[in-house]
């Protein structure tokens, strides 16, 4: 009996991660459809045909299409977080305060299991972020969480724009100020940095453009940082900015005004309660924790609140993990919006979805269910801001990546035919530590990495 | 012991020092070695019973049967033995020395910008001017003649070369210089590139900047007047062959994440690729395949897991679930090892051009590891394709290497039986023409199977140092749980050397001394194994090698 429980285990295991493919066909039936947009629908069917939703209606029928019945269940769109770092094998490449040429999508993890664990939370789509040990910190990649896909092409979100990490405060101040003992060491040291970087991206756009158009006869040296800051100037890039403090986040808006770029989230952004209606005149995004502060100097000033006065002021804000862990109950953050402030349930709800998709940009594919958008969806067994809410199943691209009900101890994709137990710890070794911003930084921060610094 | 000091020294300085002979200089007495009598495995498809190679100045002139030696070639005692084409390694470090790994941060003003050197981006670097000795007699034993050599560093440590593995200087070893780019995904220590991320960009950059130059400089050429020069950057230049697909880059790719990521940056770049001692292979076999990109697959075996005998006993519900916990573990573990050990199988399967690169797994493994390959559903046929041809084809040198074929460099590797059988064992290797022969010992039955042996005695020594066999007596005493060792060499029995720290576990006998002489000291250590009234094991001195060394007691009961 021993040996069959195990081969069907096996069994289990093995069709999950074999048949894995890009697209799926799912008909949700009777569930009550948090569309996000268009209000809330009782008994209604959610069709996803090829990846796409197809029709949210009621009775739809669709052949032999995989059937859910969710009667008396929840179907909202998949979560989205915009700000984490699973999925990624390196975070900071912290070695100079300008590195914008670098990109966490070279580094992509399929294997990590912590993909499935926001599966689990009902979060299909995640903001895979560069570290904030730099001022420019390089290009972010937001993923898809297709868990069981070994290739790290195939977490990528096909034609979701690029993105990329700035960071403000203590972070940069402290690696590279501290540490190499270079610019920046203070944050009138930090304003230096982004306008150097951003004159040098002009220089090299007017050398590349004088050669194109005959003006010189040799090319210019390529180089890959200019690249990207010239692409920031072009508004191809949406800028992510680490930040906590009120002072900093008017100042970067300033830079940014005299460069014309206007792309542009503060992450964290704990203090932006207090310059709210600044954020919503220049047309910057904030993406919040909910009530996580104090974890270093500049954090303390902050309030549960901010996420509910950004919103009020017209800011377009989300709610984020920044945390292997957090990232699992999103939607118990996006409730305490209702606790503190008083926000409605759709607004609550468009903290961890619609909102997050605005600011990575892809908010015409996902971030709602709508006829036409992508078909990611978490279902859950009741209202997703309750405290009793527990996902049922989470479908990425109509193909069920998660489910409750077929959940196998062990989701690992890549084993170590040579490993000690216990397993677990073994391969989640560099993961754990790795749901924060300052990852792999040495420069004697020791003392500080044990804290969350975000 | 007095000799075998001089032995030692004799071994250091040469010619120089002591002897009035080198032994190196002798010739041998004909350049014609004639194989007689084997059987010639001449590829991976072919083999001739009982045929003859006829050898001429280290190229193979006559393979087949009926031929008859000149009178002045000297033949090879090698009846029935197997001959095969002598393996060719298609990427190792053999020869070169590493460089000592600080892992403190470089004194360097911006991390960001560190010299191209403590970057590790050295793609100019030429291995074959660095090359040494160090690692060429291992391969030999292993039966490789030819290995391709990358120089050791970090993610661009250099160019290639091709070498012979024979003891001929190194002008003489060299089969190609500057063969191919190497690369890895190896950051540097806490500056840029500091991780693989700023490696990959940093290599996109070098690429990007390299298509540039190659611009600059076709413009210089039309009309330099009133244009800037050229500027010279080595790393850049080094990457102009790459571009203009004159070079292949041997690219180190271990896991398969790394496959994949090296793979992207083939396909968003196009230069030309080898796949390089690449150790998880079957999660990209699809993608490798449609590439198109040959692999070279590092010969590791991941060690299995013994199954343990299920113990009979009462267990607890508690204990059950734990135990099914396990057994699902195990079950999938063994699931992961059997991938590991049916992917070169799968690279078969699907026409994957591939070979092996020796960058991580040790060639003295070689024999066991393919033979576990071979059990495990991989044909003879392809096992020696891998070995030979393909790589010959690989490196480009199918012409003069791979095959046991006229006209072709004389590498041979000659075994007593079939080489992929269990029992095979190198008996000789001829690398370009050189004769190298190996001692096979039939494994001695131990006498006593293990048990403890009492060596309080005296008994006779033998240390065999190539050019000068040293003969003496050990007397061994015990006082109370040590033993104490002293020896008398034949050559000056009044002078005896006394061992230190001995330790004896009952069969197995280790001891140190360190000989000094002309303020030059040497560390020199002894393994030995015991039965009743033999002892055999090596002498062994610091970086010149183990040597033989064996005993025999004196008046046995």
């Amino acid at each position: 009996m021993k040996s069959l429980f195990i081969s069907l285990f096996c069994l289990v295991v093995t069709l999950q991660i074999g048949t894995s493919q890009d697209k799926g066909n799912v008909l949700i039936k009777n569930g009550t459809v948090i569309t996000v947009t268009d209000g809330v629908k009782e008994n209604t069917d959610v069709l996803i045909k090829d990846g796409i939703i197809k029709k949210i209606g009621k009775d739809l029928s669709a052949g032999d299409v995989e059937t859910i019945d969710a009667e008396g269940m929840f179907v909202m769109p998949g979560i989205i977080d915009a700000h984490s770092h699973i999925a990624l094998d390196v975070v900071n490449e912290a070695t100079n305060p300008v590195t914008a040429e670098v990109w966490v999508g070279d580094g992509l993890d399929p294997y990590d299991v912590n993909v499935y664990w926001a599966l689990a939370g009902g979060v299909t789509i995640s903001h895979a972020m560069h570290g904030s040990a730099n001022a420019i910190g390089g290009q972010c990649e937001t993923i898809k969480h297709r868990f069981g896909e070994e290739d790290p092409e195939a977490l990528r979100m096909e034609n979701a724009p690029r993105t990329i990490k700035f960071a403000l405060g203590e972070n940069p101040m402290r690696v590279h100020g501290e540490g190499n003992n270079i610019v920046p060491r203070t944050r009138m040291g930090m304003e230096q940095v982004f306008r150097q970087a951003f004159e040098d991206g002009k220089a090299y756009q007017k050398a590349w453009s004088n050669y194109n158009s005959g003006k010189t006869k040799i090319p210019p040296l390529y180089n890959e940082r200019n690249e990207v800051m010239s692409d920031i100037l072009d508004g191809e890039i949406i800028i992510h900015c680490h930040s906590y403090r009120a002072d900093e986040i008017m100042m970067l808006m300033n830079v940014l005004e005299d460069y014309g770029v206007n792309k542009i989230c503060f992450q964290h952004v704990n203090e932006g309660f207090k310059v709210a209606p600044e954020l919503a005149a220049f047309g910057a995004h904030a993406s919040v924790f909910a009530d996580w502060w104090a974890y270093k100097f500049e954090v303390y000033y902050s309030t549960a609140y901010n996420a509910a006065i950004l919103a009020e002021n017209g800011v377009v804000t989300s709610i984020n993990s920044d945390s292997g862990e957090l990232i699992r109950h999103l939607y118990h953050e996006a409730a305490k919006s209702q606790k503190y402030g008083g926000l409605s349930d759709q607004d609550a709800l468009k903290l961890i979805t619609l909102n997050p998709a605005i600011q990575l940009g892809i908010e015409d594919k996902v971030g709602s269910l709508e006829e036409g958008k992508q078909g990611d969806v978490a279902i859950f067994n009741n209202h997703p801001l309750s405290i009793y809410a527990v996902c049922q199943k989470t479908i990425v691209d109509g193909i069920v990546r998660f489910d409750i009900e077929n959940d196998p101890d062990d989701m690992r994709i890549d084993i170590d035919p040579e490993e000690t137990f216990p397993a677990f710890y073994e391969s989640t070794e560099g993961h754990m530590h790795n749901d924060n911003c300052m990852h792999g930084v040495h420069e004697s921060l020791q003392s500080h990495n044990h804290n969350h610094n975000h | 012991m007095q000799k075998f000091i001089f032995s030692i020294f004799t071994l250091l300085w040469g010619s120089q020092a002591f002897a009035q002979i080198d032994y190196d200089e002798y010739k041998s007495v004909s350049n014609k070695l004639f194989v007689k009598d084997v059987i010639i495995h001449t590829d991976h498809n072919n083999v001739i019973e009982y045929g003859s190679i006829l050898i001429n100045d280290g190229i193979i002139e006559n393979v087949g049967k009926g031929i008859s030696p000149p009178f002045d070639a000297i033949t090879i005692d090698a009846d029935s033995m197997h001959v095969y084409a002598a393996f060719i390694d298609a990427l190792s470090n053999t020869g070169m020395k590493a460089a000592e790994e600080k892992d403190e941060k470089p004194d360097v003003k911006f991390p960001g910008n560190p010299p191209d050197e403590v970057a590790g981006v050295t793609p100019y670097k030429e291995a074959f001017k660095v090359l040494g000795k160090s690692g060429i007699k291992e391969m030999r034993e292993a039966g490789f003649g030819i290995s391709h050599v990358a120089p050791i560093g970090r993610m661009l440590p250099g160019q290639t070369c091709i070498i012979s593995l024979s003891d001929k200087p190194m002008q003489e070893k060299l089969i190609a210089t500057n063969h191919a780019m190497f690369s890895q995904l190896k950051s540097a220590p806490r500056v840029f590139p500091g991780t693989m991320i700023g490696v990959l960009t940093k290599w996109k950059e070098l690429y990007k900047q390299a298509e540039g130059a190659i611009k600059h400089q076709n413009a210089f050429k039309l009309s330099n007047n009133g244009m800037q020069r050229p500027a010279y950057s080595e790393s850049v230049n080094a990457f102009i062959p790459i571009v203009n697909k004159e070079q292949s880059v041997y690219f180190k790719a271990h896991k398969a994440k790394d496959i994949h990521r090296v793979l992207t940056l083939q396909k968003n770049l196009g230069f030309n690729l080898v796949l390089t001692d690449v150790a998880q292979a079957f999660p990209v076999i699809d993608k490798i395949k449609s590439a198109n990109i040959a692999v070279l697959m590092s010969l590791e075996i991941p060690e299995k897991e013994e199954e343990k005998e299920k113990e009979d006993k009462e267990e607890s519900a508690e204990v059950e679930k734990v135990d099914l916990e396990m057994e699902a573990l195990k079950k999938r573990k063994a699931m992961a090892y059997d991938n590991y050990i049916n992917q070169v199988d799968l690279l078969s399967k699907n026409n994957i051009q591939f070979g092996f690169s020796w960058l991580e797994a040790k060639p003295k493994d070689l024999h066991k590891n393919i033979r576990t390959l071979i059990e495990n559903g991989l044909s003879k046929e392809n096992a020696l394709k891998a070995l030979t041809t393909t790589p010959a084809r690989i490196l480009g040198i199918s012409n003069i290497a791979g095959s046991v074929q006229k006209g072709k460099i004389a590498n041979l590797m000659i075994s007593t039986t079939d080489y992929f059988d269990e029992k095979a064992k190198i008996k000789f290797m001829i690398v370009d023409g050189e004769l190298h022969e190996y001692e096979v010992k039939e494994k001695k039955k131990k006498a006593n199977a293990g048990e403890a042996v009492d060596i309080v005695g005296t008994w006779r020594y033998e240390a065999k140092i190539p050019g000068n066999e040293t003969t003496g007596k050990m007397v061994v005493k015990k006082s109370g749980d040590d033993y104490e060792i002293e020896f008398f060499s034949d050559d000056d029995p009044n002078d005896p050397s006394t061992a230190e720290d001995v330790e004896f576990d009952g069969t197995n006998l280790t001891y140190g001394f360190m000989i000094s002489e002309e303020g030059f000291s040497m560390d020199i250590s002894v393994d030995v194994d015991f039965t009743e009234n033999e002892f055999e094991g090596t002498i062994s001195a610091g970086d010149f090698g183990s040597f033989p060394m064996e005993g025999t007691r004196e008046n046995p009961e």
